[in-house]
């Protein structure tokens, strides 16, 4: 990347009485000389993930006296934006935790800092398809810190007045008209308006995708080269999930709409949700109904969703060494599990996984979050592969608003199918 | 609403109160009844979502949620409050947002006021052209220059400083534009004739000029407070460190990605505004006389 | 020195404009022209931020015409822009004629109707999304004793109305206070003269109050517009442009351009595009009001 063409411009047309002003030198760091400030950009979207992180901080300030970390949360939808921007006028963060649908967009731009020296004998350690998300060609760009996955929560109160118990085998998961049934009985014996909701937004539109994935559907063709929506899979698939919104689903639902989904389940006005495991520790504490949790529903075969975040160290980071020294100390075995126990995660690495004991408030939550492990293994990697894609950004947009249309605007599957194929292939095929 | 209160303490309390009953009694004969009726209604119209939202900050969240509209919460709680300010470094921010709304308040209003004296009571070259380009600025959408700004700010090191959160926008064309509105009506022989008694310029501007204009003062005040105190693009982007964040971007980040509590939300909302509002009711008597002598006269 | 004093003292008049005016232009250029020229440069650029920008001539500004989502924008713009203007300006004149009679709590009703003003939009919008809420929210409670029950910011209809509701909310007071002003620059006399012509009180308000109020009005509608296209807080909060692209107005599809799809380049040319329409609806308001003086 070019250094700074933007600020050069910028200071031709700045008066110099202004630059007068400006302290000598970049980045006058205020710090004293001996102890290193690593400046992370984070979020945390509940109270147990901010724990998480700041028990991990605090470990790693201990271990390593003189780095501290300097992190404050900020909201996802901004973090990303505002990282961008400070990439660019080369204020970079020295560590930035990205999600790994958006990741390609950095990598694109050769935006991040190869870190593959971090990786030696630990390297098998690690969920392949996450270390696939965080790699290009042979080099490494990040630390797969944690994913997850959807599943459905229920509300147990309703399911037991119906006498219905939901599966507890992730091969006798529901079928789609299985879930459907169980929809309309919640709403014809008026305990709860919707039967459905779905955990999405517009950033967020591409967890619609494992239904695709369900009917062996993906997206795009094996190379990436081409969509290949518009089949007959593909249009069943486009009509169910016309169905479920329209006959399972509030209004507000759809991905750009006004409903908070959580909100619909917690208030009871959703008897069922499809979720992440991330929310577990929230409604243990805000729900006043007895819930649980079982598999996604299946098509053909089973699959959900690959959620979670990676943590990189921007091209122009100024304290590199350090922010790899913080990458490293997040990848180790104690405190990877540490992270996914208290932030209720699935961890990036892989040999913890029989040793891990989740922090939760109520015992009975670990069932739930047995139900997430299970499902993560049916995440399609093909899936894992496409989301790390440089115009991924973009297709999630044409995603998001094919849905719109399909849903809102009621345009019929086969119309939605063409849509999407010819404006995914607008966006490959450049 | 009455100001003026007895000046006599001599006089009995209740005697005071037969006066004010008496004088009450007069004005509500002269009112007109139709537009205090209509007045009402409207007032009772525009506080509905005030009164909503207040009523839904104290009530338990299982109460906001049981779909009934009273707006006495039958139980009336706390906690919302308590539970936010363990989320929230709220008077951090409160400290952040009284320092940079007051220094920019001082700021704007006194180059606003200079500026708006100079478009109005001196003939120069470029004047009219300057001001179109000031007015100009008002139609600029301030989402896309956020970007530059940035790296504006970047290069003079104001990232996370009070001064890259008060001076960049302390040049605003709708102050200027009212200041000059109003700078206008002030007769030019008052000027003159300070001139006359050899007052330098700047010193008829401090001493003349400022002393007659009172009421464009409160006007700027309130305008710049309530843009600067509600801003929220603008130290979003320039605060990268929460240390920094004013009560608007630490409100925003706050709020849960993911989780949404209505009760919550609005006692957040509530205590976000409640500052502003104390500002405006010192204020808002000043305020039509402020716009009425704006005057309007191009 | 002292011939520089003498001249000082010569020029005085012509030098101290440019004195008085000098922070304000400091701080313009640096913070407002400088980046204005940034992002007319970038408009002429495929940008996303972190990478380079390459130099594409003026494509941005082609692409517009076959983007059906610009003109959906655009079409959401003029409507939500039509949608509050008018009523907020006739809530405004109306309000202000009332407050001109002589009734109590003058000063207590003005601040009513201007508190929403010193709101922060993101509360204003908070606030009314929660009285939106099909479940819980005020309007719904009470409209069920009707029986009907909208879910208003879920619906591709309801949803730009909804929005209008709360802007109006907020504008209203704003033209208000702008009219209370210009109220009172009505003579009085000129009422009773045109009474004794014999003219009722709506020919009074038709041929006495509304010229004479015009220049206001043409003030009070350049605010308006102004602020309710540059309401991207508000939508943004309530409904982010949803649902479908129902409530997506221009400066809202600017920054989802610029910041979430990441083409900064065409989100610049957008914000020129809408620059000049607001410059042009201001121009036009002006020269209307202006032309019968």
């Amino acid at each position: 990347m070019s250094k700074m063409w933007s600020a050069k411009i910028l200071n031709v047309l700045l008066p110099a009485v202004l630059i007068g002003c400006s302290p000598n030198g970049e980045g006058a760091d205020q710090e004293s000389e001996d102890e290193v400030v690593l400046d992370f950009m984070y979020w945390s979207s509940s109270d147990s993930e901010e724990r998480a992180f700041q028990e991990q901080f605090q470990q790693f300030e201990e271990e390593n006296p003189g780095i501290k970390i300097d992190a404050h949360p900020m909201p996802g939808d901004d973090i990303h934006m505002q990282a961008k921007i400070r990439i660019a006028a080369d204020d970079a963060p020295d560590l930035i935790r990205i999600q790994y649908q958006q990741l390609g967009e950095y990598l694109g731009e050769d935006a991040l800092l190869d870190v593959s020296d971090i990786y030696e004998d630990n390297i098998e350690q690690f969920n392949p398809s996450l270390l696939e998300a965080v790699s290009q060609g042979d080099a490494i760009y990040g630390m797969p810190h944690h994913t997850d996955t959807l599943a459905l929560f229920y509300n147990k109160t309703y399911m037991d007045e119906l006498g219905i118990e939901p599966p507890n085998q992730i091969d006798e998961a529901w079928t789609w008209e299985e879930l459907f049934d169980v929809s309309q009985q919640l709403q014809e014996h008026d305990l709860a308006n919707y039967g459905l909701a779905y955990s999405w937004d517009e950033g967020s539109a591409y967890r619609i995708l494992p239904l695709f994935y369900q009917n062996s559907v993906s997206i795009f063709s094996n190379d990436l080269s081409e969509a290949t929506v518009n089949t007959e899979d593909g249009v069943d698939t486009l009509r169910q999930i016309q169905e479920m919104y329209q006959n399972h689903m509030s209004v507000g639902n759809s991905a750009r709409g006004g409903d908070d989904p959580n909100l619909l389940f917690t208030s009871g006005t959703a008897g069922m949700l499809i979720d992440g495991n991330w929310m577990i520790p929230e409604y243990e504490e805000s729900t006043e109904f007895e819930w649980e949790v079982t598999f996604m529903p299946q098509g053909e075969q089973s699959a959900s969703d690959m959620g979670g975040n990676a943590v990189a160290i921007p091209e122009n980071a100024p304290q590199p060494e350090e922010g790899k020294k913080f990458l490293e100390f997040l990848g180790e075995a104690d405190n990877n599990m540490a992270f996914a126990e208290e932030g209720i995660f699935i961890p990036g690495r892989t040999d913890v996984d029989d040793e891990i004991d989740y922090d939760f408030d109520d015992p009975d939550s670990i069932e739930a979050m047995e139900v997430f492990l299970e499902q993560a293994e049916t995440v399609p990697e093909h899936m894992a592969q496409t989301m790390t894609i440089p115009e991924f950004n973009e297709i999630n947009q044409v995603i998001a608003d094919q849905m719109e249309n399909l849903l809102v605007y009621e345009e019929t599957p086969e119309d939605v199918a063409n849509s999407l194929e010819e404006e995914i292939d607008s966006i490959i095929k450049d | 609403m009455n100001s003026k209160a007895p000046t006599n303490e001599n006089k009995s309390i209740s005697s005071t109160f037969n006066r004010k009953f008496q004088s009450m009694k007069k004005e509500w004969k002269e009112t007109n009844k139709i537009s205090f009726f209509f007045l009402c209604i409207i007032a009772f119209i525009f506080l509905i979502p005030f009164l909503w939202m207040l009523s839904t900050a104290f009530k338990t969240s299982g109460e906001a949620m049981s779909g009934d509209t009273n707006f006495i919460p039958r139980t009336f709680t706390w906690e919302n409050f308590q539970e936010l300010f363990q989320v929230v470094p709220y008077m951090d921010y409160l400290v952040n947002s009284i320092i940079v709304a007051f220094f920019a308040v001082i700021l704007t209003v006194f180059i606003n006021l200079l500026a708006g004296y100079a478009f109005a009571k001196y003939k120069f070259r470029g004047r009219n052209i300057l001001f179109v380009l000031v007015l100009a600025t008002l139609m600029v959408p301030a989402h896309i220059i956020v970007l530059p700004n940035f790296f504006i700010l970047n290069e003079l090191g104001w990232i996370n400083t009070y001064a890259g959160l008060i001076i960049p926008t302390a040049a605003e064309a709708f102050g200027l534009f009212l200041a000059r509105q109003y700078m206008l009506s002030i007769p030019d022989e008052m000027i003159r004739a300070a001139r006359v008694d050899g007052a330098g310029e700047f010193k008829i501007f401090l001493k003349i000029i400022l002393p007659n204009v009172q009421p464009l003062i409160a006007i700027l005040i309130i305008f710049t407070f309530m843009f600067r105190w509600n801003d929220l693009i603008y130290p979003l982007v320039v605060s990268t460190d929460s240390s920094m964040y004013t009560l608007p971007v630490g409100m925003v980040m706050a709020e849960g990605e993911y989780f949404v509590d209505w009760t919550l939300m609005m006692s957040m909302t509530l205590i976000s505004i409640i500052p502003i509002l104390i500002v405006f009711f010192i204020f808002q008597r000043h305020f039509v006389q402020g716009f009425a002598n704006t005057g309007m006269k191009e | 020195m002292t011939a520089v004093y003498s001249w000082f003292q010569k020029n005085k008049l012509r030098i101290t404009p440019y004195v008085f005016l000098t922070p304000n232009i400091i701080l313009f250029f640096t913070f407002m022209i400088a980046p204005i020229i940034f992002i007319f440069f970038i408009s002429f650029h495929e940008w996303n931020i972190i990478g380079d920008p390459s130099f594409i001539g003026l494509s941005n500004y082609t692409e517009l015409f076959f983007d059906s989502l610009f003109w959906t924008a655009l079409g959401n713009t003029l409507y939500f822009t039509i949608g509050v203007v008018p009523i907020s300006a006739a809530l405004g004149i109306g309000g202000a004629l009332l407050l001109r009679m002589k009734t109590p709590f003058r000063a207590f009703f003005r601040a009513i109707f201007f508190m929403p003003v010193v709101v922060s939009m993101v509360a204003t919008a908070l606030i009314w999304v929660w009285m939106f809420n099909p479940d819980f929210g005020l309007i719904n409670e009470w409209l069920g004793y009707i029986g009907v029950n909208p879910d208003w910011l879920g619906s591709t209809t309801l949803a730009m109305p909804a929005v209008i509701i709360a802007m109006i909310w907020v504008q209203a007071g704003y033209s208000l206070v702008i009219y209370l002003a210009g109220v009172q620059n009505v003579p009085e006399n000129l009422y009773e003269s045109a009474q004794i012509d014999g003219a009722n009180k709506w020919q009074q308000f038709w041929n006495v109050t509304l010229p004479l109020l015009k220049p206001t009005t043409v003030f009070v509608v350049i605010i308006l517009v102004i602020n309710t296209i540059m309401a991207f807080d508000l939508v943004y909060t309530m409904t982010s442009g949803g649902p479908g692209n129902s409530t997506m107005i221009l400066i809202n599809y600017i920054f989802r351009a610029s910041f979430e799809e990441g083409a900064m380049g065409y989100g610049a040319a957008l914000g020129v595009v809408q620059f000049i329409l607001v410059l042009a609806i201001s121009g036009i308001s002006l020269w209307l009001g202006r032309e019968k003086e």
